[in-house]
């Protein structure tokens, strides 16, 4: 029946009014928002539970937080890091849409060899852990890196070598590193649009600029900035990055944060900043939203085009674009893949080419009970991480599906990751492996949620409606047609979620426990010396969250 | 071409969720049941994560012990430095731990601070070396130790600066890595180090030396990583550090520097809980902790000096400098003065 029913060309059908101040339209739309507001408030409780301690009962007594809270608040480096963390957050992910919103066009219009490749490179922003990417960046543009080498052999001056500390280079390596989430997010909504809404423009005489603007812009609007706001807060965050390359421009909330919690053990103004920034977050993320509401809710109707062939102009465009992207990122990835096969054991510290980096891994040192340390981490961090990622995929089902307000939804993505960690650790009094596993769950989830509510927004409602019309129950409407439209989506979201949780340290760093997973045994390497061993294992764990992609491009195409 | 939904995607979706679900709950079974429970006979010790992983020297330090006194020790990390003390604080009496390996000076003060603690009865105390013993109450023992010091690239065609204070000269300019003293022990250790040398005039030291600094980078490791791919000629780390390289890398590239205003130190410390019940077998630990015999463990592990002045030091500890001058050092107000110290370098003005 539903099959015929799919058959049904959008006709007449009497559009639900929207809700006032939601700009939400009824039906696949309505709001079921008990079980999504349920799965924040438990994702939220380690983190409440903390914010309750310190100002019911700190060391001090309740007097005293407050009182150290709106010291905090008052300090004039407060301010000062609060302007930096949003300057550099938001030119980073200005200079981000702009490098990924090419990539999306091409991915979403045309059929070309390196098109699943683009899509897959949204993993890496997740499972690198940050140092592997700063050494990635130093490998290459470095004093002694593969770039300004090639830059100097063309004749090119060896820059001053100091750009990459600088402000500059801050907003550059934040830009490289983000912009395969525009790529993924825009790509996939961009790649269902109905090709009647730009020829509806063209038709009233609209020129290619027009017809986008009026057309396709507004339909693009909400992954757009739903891609924005994912990486807006990821700079936000962004703590190693940010102090290592714009180090000595400035200084972010976050690095207060990390201080408090772990260095001085003051909670009260750990709370003080992670409140500050929280509600800073929440501003943006609301911002977003509203303008997100704003873009037009109609998504046209009619065929979607189908990817075509590039043809000679589009084909060099595609060819300049994918020589830029392999330049300016690919690059800094290649130099860390060389150093993880490179061996540095002689005097003169000569490098030569070698498994020895893997093998060592694998057969460990002996001194421990576990055997081989990268077998043993690989299959914790597989069991774990897939666990999490399966568990987090369905709570960000469940809360897109119930269609909270977006700030609610976002709550979780708003909170430092320090205080999530130090909520996590001392949440609960259950074994390390199960902190962690909820946990991990609890940091993935939001992410889905947020790229599955992106993909929501852009179905194609007429044939929910035509479902309920035609008697199904709302749940029946969305499980048999919503749902299925957005099997895709869901997919990559999942693919998104392993990655988040495959490369997550900060959890098992704070909780403890015996189980080593891949980043974690990252962490061990790098805090050792044993760097070129860290590239091994940042290799590996790259290779396994992209293979998570690459399936799930292999199984079903986007769109 | 039409771009609804196929029928055998709409059973998919169903479908997919239930797999989905029964998956999760299947691994969550896995895991819930491969952690095995927790044998209560075995002494429990606190300690930082690195402590107990491949390369550290959690493992034999408790084969060792246990063909010794035929006492089972279990090392259990609680995630790295900072997180062992956050874990003590608010686990508090009810601490599941009878020891705690991995406090340092500069957590020193809070860790006493929460009582916890009890005082250890040593028969080799004598052994340790005397200026280790920061602790006037005995609590926390030393055993280990490494002095910070800057590490220069012999190949980086940079001389190598000889002072403390010729850091601050102009021909170093951007050629310094240090780390942040807001989030490492490293960057902590330069702060204290500055200020005993150079008293109420720290700050002015900091102003000079910020045209030096390359990059302040949060954690020690990122630092160091840096410095090793050749960003910059001088890096603060430990004096040891040059014995990893000599021992795994057969090089003697990279020498750490002996400056004449001597050095400052961190002192990695243990201490056994009051809350402990096995004080007994808690003692015969730190007996064996600060052995010649344990100690000798440490340095190619931990890459620090044993605090037992007997211990034996591996033949890769020649390339580490005689000479260094370990001086008293303490951060004068240590909940501002690294916030003073970060805010001078990354100042816009000067």
């Amino acid at each position: 029946m539903i099959k015929e029913l799919q058959r049904t060309p959008k006709s007449g059908l009497p559009r639900p009014p929207r809700l006032a101040g939601g700009a939400r339209l009824k039906g696949p739309g309505s709001r079921r928002p008990l079980a999504a507001y349920l799965v924040v408030a438990l994702t939220l409780y380690p983190s409440l539970a903390f914010a309750a301690s310190v100002l019911l009962g700190g060391a001090g007594g309740a007097a005293e937080a407050w009182h150290e809270l709106i010291l905090a608040l008052k300090a004039p480096s407060t301010l000062a890091s609060l302007r930096f963390s949003l300057l550099q957050a938001a030119i980073s992910t200005i200079l981000a849409l702009i490098v990924g919103f090419p990539g999306a066009y091409f991915v979403a219009k045309y059929k070309f060899k390196a098109r699943r490749f683009f899509l897959s490179l949204a993993a890496v922003p997740f499972c690198l852990p940050p140092i592997l990417v700063i050494l990635s960046f130093i490998l290459y543009y470095g004093k002694n890196g593969w770039f300004s080498a090639a830059l100097s052999t063309i004749g090119l001056v060896r820059g001053p070598g100091g750009f990459l500390y600088s402000f500059g280079g801050l907003v550059f390596i934040h830009a490289f590193y983000n912009f395969p989430i525009v790529i993924q997010n825009l790509g996939s909504v961009w790649s269902r649009m109905p090709a009647s809404r730009e020829e509806a423009a063209r038709t009233l005489g609209a020129g290619p600029f027009t017809a986008f603007l009026h057309g396709t812009l507004p339909y693009l609007m909400p992954a757009l900035l739903q891609a924005a706001s994912l990486i807006f807060l990821f700079c936000f965050f962004s703590f190693t990055i940010v102090l290592v390359f714009g180090g000595m421009s400035g200084s972010t909330l976050e690095v207060g944060i990390y201080r408090a919690l772990r260095f001085t053990q003051d909670p009260a103004k750990a709370l003080a900043l992670a409140l500050l920034q929280t509600l800073t977050a929440l501003g943006a993320v609301w911002a977003f939203s509203h303008f997100d509401g704003r873009a037009t809710q109609s998504k046209g109707f009619g065929v979607v085009p189908e990817r075509k062939k590039p043809n000679l102009t589009a084909g060099i465009f595609i060819f300049l674009y994918t020589t830029t992207i392999v330049i300016f990122f690919l690059g800094p990835l290649a130099s860390l893949v060389i150093e993880a096969f490179t061996v540095r054991s002689s005097m003169a510290g000569k490098a030569v080419f070698g498994l020895d980096n893997f093998k060592r891994l694998i057969v460990g040192t002996g001194s421990s009970a576990l055997g081989s340390p990268l077998l043993v981490a690989l299959t914790q961090s597989l069991l774990l991480s897939g666990t999490a990622a399966l568990f987090a995929s369905l709570l960000g089902l469940i809360v897109a599906a119930g269609r909270p307000r977006a700030w609610i939804s976002a709550l979780p993505l708003a909170l430092s990751p320090a205080i999530i960690s130090a909520g996590w650790g001392g949440a609960f009094r259950l074994r390390p492996e199960i902190i962690i596993l909820i946990g991990q769950t609890a940091i993935a989830w939001p992410f889905v949620a947020r790229s599955l509510e992106a993909a929501m927004h852009s179905l194609d409602k007429s044939k929910n409606e035509a479902a309920r019309t035609l008697g199904a129950s709302p749940r029946q409407a969305l499980l048999r047609v919503d749902l299925p439209a957005m099997a895709p989506s869901v997919a990559s979201a999942s693919a998104f979620s392993f990655s988040l949780t495959m490369g997550d340290a900060n959890i098992p760093l704070i909780v403890g426990g015996s189980r080593e997973t891949l980043p974690l045994l990252l962490y061990r390497l790098t805090s050792s010396y044993r760097f070129s061993e860290a590239c091994a294992v940042g290799i590996i764990l790259a290779a396994f969250t992209s293979i998570a992609f690459f399936l799930k491009e292999g199984r079903g195409e986007i769109s | 071409m039409n771009t609804l939904p196929k029928a055998t995607a709409r059973r998919r979706g169903g479908i997919v969720s239930i797999v989905l679900f029964s998956l999760a709950l299947f691994c969550g079974g896995m895991l819930a049941v491969s952690c095995g429970p927790k044998a209560p006979t075995t002494l429990q010790v606190w300690t930082y994560d690195s402590f107990v992983s491949e390369w550290g020297p959690g493992a034999q330090l408790a084969k060792l012990f246990e063909e010794k006194t035929g006492i089972k020790v279990s090392f259990v990390s609680k995630g790295d430095g900072g997180a062992l003390l956050a874990a003590l604080v608010s686990a508090g009496k009810e601490a599941e731990a009878d020891l705690v390996v991995g406090l340092d000076n500069n957590s020193m003060a809070k860790a006493l601070n929460t009582g916890l603690f009890t005082a250890a009865e040593l028969s080799n105390k004598d052994k340790l070396r005397s200026d280790l013993l920061i602790d006037p109450s005995g609590k926390l023992i030393p055993y280990d130790f490494g002095d910070f010091a800057i590490i220069w690239d012999s190949e980086s065609g940079v001389r190598a600066p000889t002072s403390l204070e010729d850091l601050t000269d102009p021909y170093y300019a951007k050629r310094l890595i240090i780390m942040d003293p807001r989030s490492s022990t490293p960057g902590l250790g330069l702060l204290a180090w500055t200020q005993a040398v150079y008293g109420q005039e720290w700050q002015d030291f900091w102003g000079r030396l910020k045209p030096s600094v390359l990059t302040m980078t949060p954690g020690w490791d990122t630092g160091y990583g840096i410095f090793t791919k050749g960003e910059a000629p001088l890096v603060l780390s430990y004096s040891t550090s040059p014995a990893y390289h000599k021992a795994y890398e057969e090089s003697e590239r990279y020498k750490a520097l002996v400056f004449p205003e001597g050095h400052a130190a961190q002192i990695e410390l243990v201490g056994v809980l009051a809350s402990s019940k096995r004080k007994k077998d808690s003692g015969k630990f730190l007996d064996f902790l600060i052995s010649a015999e344990a100690q000798s463990l440490l340095p190619e592990t931990q890459w620090m000096y044993p605090a037992n002045v007997e211990a034996k030091l591996p033949d890769s500890f020649d390339v580490v400098p005689e000479g260094i001058r370990t001086i008293q050092a303490e951060i004068a107000d240590p909940d501002k003065d690294p916030e003073v110290a970060a805010e001078i370098l990354t100042s816009t003005a000067g």
